[in-house]
């Protein structure tokens, strides 16, 4: 791949950051962290860039505004949203309900930061990595070792940063610094062919109730239930998310499902030329939060609490998707935003390890609010920019 | 309750957690306040059906039958009116 070149921990003098995982967070925090100066290693367990966003096909991404529509945070989010806006003309602000979002190509969005990371220097990519073992002495990770292809190098890192989603490298240091998640996770079928205006509101919410009506009457199965439908960034595009149990998934009856949803929506005029052109892998929206020297808390984010160590700014409403009862939304008070402090994106009881995006250190419902794309960008951001500035 | 009522306590309650923006009434514009967004109408559309027998049909899915308390009482009136 262009402009991303492989690992050499011994050729560079200076310790770099080990920011591990590729996703919204880890991207945004090699970026910053690298534009402050320092020399990052980004270590990603798949081939690709992008993370839930690109392997999962999120389409809407939040987090990015204020309830009246202006950016929430300057910086990276804002350059994201810009270079978004230059890669594809169809990427475009939507309110949906009191909040707004940024419409996107997942493929368009892989692509954008792609490019961006490669154009940017020092950041060295280790794709198909891991972290295997982590050498602790006084609350400060030491040396690394990176597992890649069967081929085992090590580090010596100035900080760690676990931008895993699922707090997999503090979880490596110690189990007990992460708490369990406790979400639905989701799969999102793109469709392609759909008439325009199909999925108009409330145009989508009459399909829906009659999907669920066939779900009810066997004629869908039950995957359908609790489906959901959202329109895409092209005229003729359209996406279905199922709600799945992470413990419970099982890719052969999803494959059904997505099958037999795809025939029932071909006998609506709307869809009668549809076919499915992306399946996402499953998508996590919480897969463990690390225990930080703050957790943020749902009182935080309802009475808009600010922090004076603010990493970031936020304000998505509390999008809860629980494992019995489904998805309920609570919106935060109206113009109210709140901070994340960087303690949270800092792991109590270390000196140089740190974790940003969705496994920040919060309650679950606060979690429920954070974990937003454009907030994981500010948070990556935030922490990347602190590590970079403080090792000069 | 009159379904009036009715609809005014649970959209009051469900969709403002019981505390409403200034200037509102019956004839308060959900829609263009974002309060009607697709996943309260679901659970406003199963109320309706589940508490008061009113059910929607598909060519009830427009935005002016969901615009205002007093928009979907008529609506829910007409329906309960037509079912009789
Ligand atoms: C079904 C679903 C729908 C969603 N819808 C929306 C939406 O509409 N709008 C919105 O803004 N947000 C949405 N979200 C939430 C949002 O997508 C995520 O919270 C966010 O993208 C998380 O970003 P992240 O950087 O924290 O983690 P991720 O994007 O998950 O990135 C983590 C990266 O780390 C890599 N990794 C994991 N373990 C290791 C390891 N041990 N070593 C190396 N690499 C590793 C992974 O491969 C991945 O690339 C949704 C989430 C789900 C699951």
């Amino acid at each position: 791949m262009n402009g991303i070149r492989p690992v050499r921990p011994s050729s560079d003098p200076s310790n770099p950051v080990v920011v591990v995982g590729a996703g919204a967070a880890g991207i945004s925090c090699a970026l910053s962290a690298a534009e402050a100066g320092a020399r990052v290693v980004l270590l990603e367990k798949s081939a690709e860039l992008g993370g839930t966003v690109s392997q999962a096909l999120i389409h809407t991404l939040g987090g990015l505004f204020d309830d009246q529509g202006s950016l929430l945070n300057t910086g990276l989010p804002a350059e994201l949203a810009e270079r978004l806006g230059q890669a594809c003309s169809y990427t475009k602000q939507r309110r949906i309900g009191k909040t707004w979002v940024l419409d996107v190509d997942p493929a368009k969005y892989a692509n954008v930061i792609t490019d961006w990371v490669a154009t940017t220097p020092n950041i060295d990519i280790v794709f198909h990595a891991s972290v295997t073992k982590l050498s602790i002495h006084a609350g400060q990770i030491g040396q690394i070792t990176i597992s890649s292809n069967g081929n085992f190098d090590s580090v010596q890192p100035a900080a760690v940063v676990d931008a895993t989603g699922d707090a997999n490298v503090v979880r490596l240091v110690d189990a007990e610094r992460v708490a369990n998640g406790v979400a639905l996770g989701g799969v999102i079928l793109q469709f392609r062919g759909v008439a325009t205006d199909a999925l108009r509101f409330p145009n989508g919410v009459a399909l829906l109730m009659d999907i669920r009506k066939a779900a009810e009457t066997h004629q869908l199965p039950p995957e359908c239930l609790t489906l959901w439908l959202d329109t895409g960034v092209y005229p003729d595009e359209a996406y279905a998310k199922f709600n799945v149990t992470p413990e419970q998934y099982d890719a052969a009856s999803m494959q059904t499902a997505a099958a037999r949803l795809l025939a029932f929506l071909q006998t609506k005029p709307a869809f009668g030329q549809a076919f499915i052109n992306a399946q996402g892998r499953l998508g996590i929206r919480d897969g463990g939060r690390i225990k930080g020297e703050y957790c943020l808390t749902e009182a935080d984010i309802k009475s808009g609490k600010q922090f004076t160590d603010r990493a970031c700014r936020a304000c998505w409403p509390i999008e809860h998707w629980h494992p019995g009862k489904g998805l309920s939304l609570e919106y935060l008070p109206a113009g109210s935003t709140y901070d994340i402090p960087l303690r949270s994106l800092k792991v109590a009881g270390f000196t140089n390890l740190w974790a940003a995006g969705k496994c920040l250190s919060a309650e679950p419902r606060a979690q429920a609010s954070a974990r937003v794309v454009g907030t994981c960008w500010a948070m990556g951001e935030a922490v990347g920019k602190y590590l970079g500035g403080n090792l000069q | 309750m009159d379904i009036h009522d009715a609809l005014r306590s649970y959209i009051i309650n469900e969709a403002f957690k019981g505390t409403v923006p200034e200037g509102f009434d019956d004839d308060y514009d959900l829609i263009e306040s974002g309060a009607m967004d697709s996943l309260f109408m679901m659970n406003l559309i199963t109320y309706l059906g589940q508490q008061h027998q009113v059910e929607f049909g598909m060519n009830d899915m427009v935005p002016k039958n969901f615009k205002s308390i007093n928009a979907l009482s008529e609506f829910s009136r007409n329906k309960l009116a037509s079912a009789q």
